[in-house]
């Protein structure tokens, strides 16, 4: 029991940078944003090449998430300019990205065993309490979800960040109170796209190597996660920006958890795409005629 | 004393709609100018053009033919920011209105255009707030989202967040119509506070007598145009039901 | 709302700009598919070279395969000419690579792993030689081993399984449950775990499937894995040889002995392997290259040509095991350090 849930909390604490990234352009831009699979492959991509080129880590790190955010900031842009659909404008990008981090890479893989790694810094921490546990790893993973949970809700409770939800969730309002609309779109998305690089970041540290398959399927986990986080917790007692980045996490670690134990009860990885859909989808059908009132960004 | 400066001057104004293949004219050949200072009541029927000529001074729609100027700069020449300095829309509906997932207090924040200005500390704009919502009774509520407060309150709400808006220009779409009595008399007097502060508002209704018995100007329009217009105590409640029954019968 | 005419006039113009957009990219793809055309030099035979993605055992293969090629005569940009696609591991690319290479009328098409070779069989003008497939027959590629066909030969990486397990048995005499790591929804791997079914009673082995479906997958079930078994195999699996760091990590971590199939691997850190000789594989495959080349048709399957044994000492310290010097002898090559 214990072997699934530790690989479900370091998986599930990596990926919630993603599903967090999805979340808050989902329900705080209005924005169903597709660039997520994108960003967070071609931030590992960007982030394995210049490590293995002996850059160091914050370089490196700080590089992978920027190239990210741009990638998020072009779906913004194809959006707001061209006035292309949100779905088309991410699925664009994402193309766009997928050819860049091939060549960025040079090969469809890379070995990152013997490159610096964060968790080392933790190593002595996994390997004492019990030897299943990652315990360093998961701490070092909680600490930095902390630390930018409250950058995040800080952010947004400055009057930017007020203005960039208020352009998300009612644009036409946000435009007679002066805000710039498309500037805040483009601007979100960059961030939230950082965030969905950084989880590129983690899980190729984690496990050892960047693959340019790693964003395949990042969508339907990313929102898999989100439902279920935003089932389990009460919504109406937080407000709404907390409850959104609350559930991101928590469902990330719970969808991860689950996942985990099913494998380890012996569910082939393989069925697993079909039984992470269903799930959402009967999450999302119960979701609708539960609260079937007004919720933000409701798709 | 009133200004005798114009801020805003339409003229043969004309704004087409298609609608299951029909093209109406919203606004035909429409002209008016509209002082500093004045509080317009604009009445007429369902689909006299009163909700669209708002739309178009307030830059979200755009004209056919016609000029409309604002501050004497043509409006097809402002961006969306530069519109938002000068002129504020109050939606008929104040979910259209106020942001429902912030708090009343982040609701005000935002379009406080003086936080800017006087750097005022979080602690010192709650006090702002806190006064300004305690004549309409609001201001147990600045923590609350805005989800929360009944569509009267949301109306003050958006009414208070107008006030806080630099434009010189308010326009209010039926402000009244979803309020009970207690809430549209303090809605009301709030509106005469904004225009004795400076304000120019601009007030949609399609209650003939408030629409002579308040304000500065009474203007009614049917199918685009103007059809009645008269200033100050010129005004006859008579000649306006007259025109008003007539559109009935017709 | 009422914003219908100002916004069908911008959608007018913003349509105008994708069109040109669109247009802009049409030639430019097309260019660039023209002068792909154009650099050959006139006269020189064309040979188009498609592979399904990089990991170490097609890379070997590949590798050797010029190299056999270069030997022969056929040097690329001199007397033949070469193109090259990978597709990078997504199998939605594979029928439009095949296409693709099939358009430029090459004089023969090299198929390296089985679904690169069955979605160019099946439209190909030319002949074609497929490369480490390892159930040809199963494949459809052929119908029988030993008899030739006319417009299609290759060479079969098919790996006893049963001297794998021999192996294993010899490393480590004490594992008794074994976890595979594969992805079944790859030919060669549903291959393999049938004969793994087949043999592992055999030698005494309880076999524990870890099935992944892509390689993100190959941490977390391997974590999962090495809590269950005594000992971890990899077969030639394209998924999991991509993931291969992954799977040593856990390795290396938990002191469980990892076991592959194939050299490449065992240089990349896996304990050990009875391997089809892959550089031989690549040898033999650029060989059939240049026979079909020169006229010949009809040749028969080639079989990797004995098991030999590999192994990687470094690996094995990592992982806890003792290896007797008796085995180290019996081994073709014994890697002394691990390959990043």
């Amino acid at each position: 029991m214990l072997v699934p849930l530790d690989i479900g909390l370091v998986l599930g604490l990596i990926l919630a940078w993603v599903v967090i990234a999805l979340a808050l352009a989902f329900r705080l831009l209005d924005f169903p944003d597709l660039t997520v699979e994108g960003s967070l492959s071609l931030g590992a991509a960007v982030f394995a090449v210049l490590i293995k080129n002996g850059s160091s880590m914050p370089t490196a790190i700080t590089c992978a998430v920027l190239a990210g955010g741009v990638a998020g900031a072009l779906t913004g842009f194809i959006h707001v300019r061209f006035r292309l659909n949100k779905f088309l404008s991410g699925i664009i990008v994402v193309a766009i990205a997928y050819s860049l981090s091939l060549r960025i890479m040079g090969a469809s893989n890379i070995g990152l065993l013997q490159s610096p790694n964060i968790f080392d810094s933790v190593e002595s921490l996994n390997n004492s309490v019990l030897k299943q546990i990652h315990l360093g790893s998961i701490l070092l993973l909680a600490a930095l979800l902390l630390i930018g949970f409250i950058l995040i809700l800080s952010g947004l409770s400055t009057r930017y960040g007020l203005g960039l939800r208020v352009a998300g969730s009612n644009p036409d309002y946000a435009r007679s109170l002066g805000i710039n609309v498309p500037l805040n779109i483009v601007f979100g998305l960059f961030i939230t796209n950082c965030l969905a690089a950084f989880s590129g970041v983690l899980l190729s540290m984690n496990q050892g190597f960047t693959d340019i398959s790693m964003g395949q399927g990042i969508l339907i986990l990313a929102l898999a996660a989100m439902t279920i986080g935003e089932r389990l917790l009460p919504e109406k007692a937080i407000p709404f920006h907390i409850f959104v980045l609350c559930a991101a996490i928590f469902g990330s670690v719970v969808y991860q958890v689950l996942v985990a134990c099913a494998v380890h009860e012996g569910l082939a990885a393989t069925d697993l795409k079909l039984v992470t859909a269903v799930l959402v989808l009967l999450v999302v059908a119960f979701k609708i005629s539960r609260n079937g009132d007004f919720v933000e960004g409701d798709q | 004393m009133m200004k005798c400066k114009k801020s805003i001057e339409i003229s043969e104004l004309t704004i087409t709609f298609s609608r299951w293949g029909q093209t109406i004219n919203a606004i035909d050949g429409l002209s008016i100018n509209i002082f500093t200072g004045d509080w317009v009541m604009i009445v007429g029927h369902n689909g006299s053009g009163k909700s669209t000529l708002l739309k178009a001074i307030s830059g979200r729609i755009k004209l056919d033919s016609g000029k409309l100027n604002l501050d004497g700069v043509g409006i097809e020449k402002l961006s969306s920011a530069q519109i938002a300095e000068r002129v504020f829309l109050v939606h008929q509906d104040p979910l259209q209105g106020t942001s429902p997932t912030l708090s009343v207090f982040d609701n005000l924040f935002i379009a406080d255009a003086a936080v800017k200005r006087t750097a005022l500390s979080r602690s010192g704009l709650f006090d702002k707030y806190h006064d300004l919502l305690k004549p309409l009774g609001l201001s147990d509520r600045l923590k609350q989202l805005a989800k929360y407060l009944s569509g009267g309150e949301r109306q003050l709400l958006a009414l208070t967040i107008a006030s806080l808006r630099p434009s010189q220009t308010i326009l209010l779409d039926e402000p009244l119509a979803a309020l009970d009595p207690s809430k549209a008399e303090i809605c009301l007097s709030l509106i005469k506070t904004l225009n004795k502060e400076g304000k120019t508002v601009i007030q949609v209704t399609h209650d003939p007598n408030l629409a002579i018995t308040e304000g500065t100007r009474t203007v009614a329009l049917r199918k685009g145009q103007v059809i009645y217009e008269a200033v100050g105590s010129k005004r006859k409640v008579d000649a306006l039901r007259k025109l008003w029954l007539q559109e009935i019968d017709v | 709302m009422g914003e219908g005419i100002r916004k069908e006039r911008k959608e007018k113009n913003m349509k105008k700009r994708l069109i040109a957009l669109f247009g802009i990219a049409v030639i430019g793809v097309g260019a660039y598919f023209l002068t792909q055309g154009k650099i050959f030099p006139k006269g020189l035979k064309v040979i188009a070279v498609a592979t399904l993605m990089t990991h170490p055992i097609l890379d070997t293969v590949q590798t050797n395969m010029i190299e056999e090629l270069q030997r022969e005569g056929y040097v690329d940009g001199k007397t033949v000419r070469i193109i090259f696609r990978n597709a990078n591991g997504q199998m939605q690319v594979v029928p439009s690579i095949a296409d693709e290479l099939v358009a430029q009328n090459p004089d023969l098409i090299i198929a390296i792993t089985t679904p690169m070779a069955q979605a160019l069989k099946k439209i190909a003008r030319c002949p074609v030689v497929f490369g480490a497939v390892t159930d040809p027959v199963g494949a459809g590629l052929v119908s029988s081993l030993d008899q030739g066909e006319t417009m299609i030969t290759g060479t079969s990486d098919a790996v006893p399984y049963d001297e794998q397990l021999r192996l294993i048995r010899q490393i480590t005499p004490n594992a008794k449950r074994l976890g595979v790591l594969f992805n079944p929804g790859e030919a060669a791997s549903q291959y393999a775990i049938k004969q793994l079914r087949k043999y592992a009673p055999e030698f005494g082995f309880t076999l524990v499937e870890g099935s992944v479906s892509s390689t993100g997958d190959v941490y977390p079930v391997a974590q999962d894995l090495a809590g269950k078994v005594d000992a971890i195999l990899i077969s030639t699996d394209n998924t999991v040889a991509a993931g291969i760091a992954a799977a040593l990590k856990v390795a290396y971590k938990q002191k469980i002995p990892l076991y592959a199939c194939d050299s490449g691997s065992v240089e990349k850190g896996a304990l050990a392997a009875v391997s089809a000789g892959y550089p031989q594989v690549g040898i033999d495959t650029g060989k059939l290259a240049v026979r079909m080349l020169k006229g010949e048709r009809g040749i028969p399957t080639v079989l990797a040509k004995g098991s030999e044994i590999y192994i990687n000492k470094k690996a094995a310290e990592l992982m806890g095991t003792k290896i007797t010097d008796e085995t180290l002898k019996t081994a073709t090559k014994v890697f002394e350090t691990i390959k990043e």
